[in-house]
């Protein structure tokens, strides 16, 4: 099926770029043998990662970001995720709202996706996505994601620079950004700089900044922006760019390249493995046996995880 | 793998009033559907755009204006140009019975009235993919 896209693709057609990306959405085989092909093309593209709590302005920073990067480069990507309903495994994705100034312009796609969860079986699949982008010839791609949990992590491995987005709060205390937060930012954004107290919280990001030791060498930026009117844009393009030379400067980009690499294949593997478990029928067997067992208080899950993992391996040697 | 419907809710021309839309969004959403809204003031060729890029199953345009029967016509007209002659074409607004009869007879799916139960969209959208 995917066949019929990988030409028009390859010479420019944003339907065939749309369609590939539905397909690798799908997963499967179908969406492998598209991001087998692609391979060779991707890694051309600057990859910045936005994440920050819901209403923090990521979408409306990525609305003036890509306008402004689109003046110097012929393609723009995005990949904006918004979570999916638990309860109907449904998603409103609304972050195209928010990027009226980039929405006109063909040299910038947007691609909304939902996180979607344990519920469909599919996980989200950001980066796959924005590989589909950047093989497609985007020279810079944003990816906005929502702050926490598994696909954050995936996603970081991905990025060349990451942005965390803050919002000033009044009363709100720069020790209670723990959460994770304060590890992965390449530049801190100070969004809403317009409201009271921004300036404060500003310089105590700065401040808080200064006492931790500079991971690798870089020690992280603070810009303040309003980027609903495009306040703090340019320092903010300014504040990337430097942290792109500092990546290129120390080896950094082909450093985040290998690493990148390296957990993709891990991350698949261990799918892969996932799946093979769990439609193994030993292990169906092995588990509908030891089940009874473990509710009755006989053997512990732990017992029971260990001798379903060991029926993996007596099968093996034994087939 | 089933991958969810995914809807593109689009309010094109001049009113401002999406409270309709979102209600739309919201039914549709909770029905186990992708939606996406796109905000106000759309143009046509907007629209076609985040349908091309989003790659959705169906458009829906909401449209209170009175401009339904040029809006719907080129939003149709640059859906097929684009290679999206796939792609369902549906809407609602206050649109009166003889205009609806027209435009589905220009490739426009359904139009649904003012006041239409929302689970009756979400139904007739399942439908098309059943
Ligand atoms: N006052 C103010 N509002 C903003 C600013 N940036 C974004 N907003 C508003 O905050 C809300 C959430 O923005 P959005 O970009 O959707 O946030 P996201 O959820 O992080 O993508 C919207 O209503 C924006 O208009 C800003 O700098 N100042
Ligand atoms: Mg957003």
């Amino acid at each position: 099926m995917h066949e019929q896209y990988m030409e028009r693709f390859f010479s420019g057609d944003p339907l065939a770029a749309s369609r590939l990306m539905s397909i690798v959405e799908r997963g499967a085989e179908e969406g492998e043998a598209v991001l087998d092909a692609i391979f060779p093309k991707v890694g051309r593209a600057y990859r910045i990662g936005v994440t920050g709590l819901t209403g923090a302005g990521k979408s409306s920073l990525i609305n003036k970001l890509s306008c402004s990067y689109r003046r110097e480069v012929e393609r723009v990507g995005v990949v904006a995720v918004d979570p999916t309903s638990p309860f109907s495994g449904g998603a409103l994705l609304g972050d195209r709202i928010r990027m009226s100034d980039a929405r006109g312009d063909a040299g910038i796609f947007i691609r909304s996706v939902a996180s979607r969860g344990s519920e469909t079986g599919l996980s989200a699949c950001a980066n796959e996505l924005a590989d589909v982008l950047d093989a497609f010839g985007s020279d810079v791609i944003f990816l906005e994601t929502i702050g926490v949990g598994q696909l954050e992590y995936k996603v970081r491995f991905s990025v060349h620079t990451t942005l965390v987005v803050l919002v000033p709060e009044a009363g709100d205390d720069i020790q209670s950004l723990k959460s994770g937060l304060m590890e992965i930012g390449d530049v801190f954004i100070v969004n809403k700089a317009d409201r009271a107290h921004g300036d404060r919280y500003a310089d105590d990001l700065r401040s808080m900044l200064e006492l931790r030791r500079p991971a690798q060498g870089w020690r992280p930026l603070v810009v303040p922006t309003v980027a609903v009117k495009g306040g703090g844009i340019p320092e903010l393009v300014d504040a990337i760019g430097r942290h792109k030379s500092f990546l290129e400067r120390n080896g950094g980009i082909e450093q985040k390249r290998i690493e990148a690499l390296r957990n993709r294949i891990a991350m698949v593997a261990e799918e892969k493995l996932k799946d093979l478990f769990w439609n193994d029928r030993r292990i169906a067997q092995a588990l509908d046996a030891l089940f009874p067992e473990v509710l009755n208080g006989a053997k512990s899950p732990y017992q029971a995880a260990r001798e379903l993992v060991a029926a993996l391996s007596i099968g093996k040697q034994g087939g | 793998m089933k991958k969810p419907i995914k809807v593109l809710i689009a309010k094109p021309g001049l009113d401002g009033h999406d409270r309709g839309a979102k209600v739309v969004a919201n039914a549709l959403r909770d029905a186990g559907m992708e939606v996406i809204y796109t905000g106000l003031h759309q143009t046509p060729e907007m629209i076609v755009e985040a349908a091309l890029q989003e790659d959705v199953d169906v458009v829906s345009l909401s449209i209170l204006s009175g401009a339904h029967m040029t809006l719907f016509p080129r939003v149709k007209q640059l859906m097929d140009q684009s290679g999206l002659g796939d792609v369902y074409l549906i809407g609602g607004g206050i649109i009166p019975e003889k205009d609806a009869k027209q435009l589905k007879t220009m490739g426009v799916k359904e139009i649904f009235g003012p006041g239409t139960d929302t689970t009756a969209i979400a139904e007739f959208i399942r439908g098309l993919f059943a």
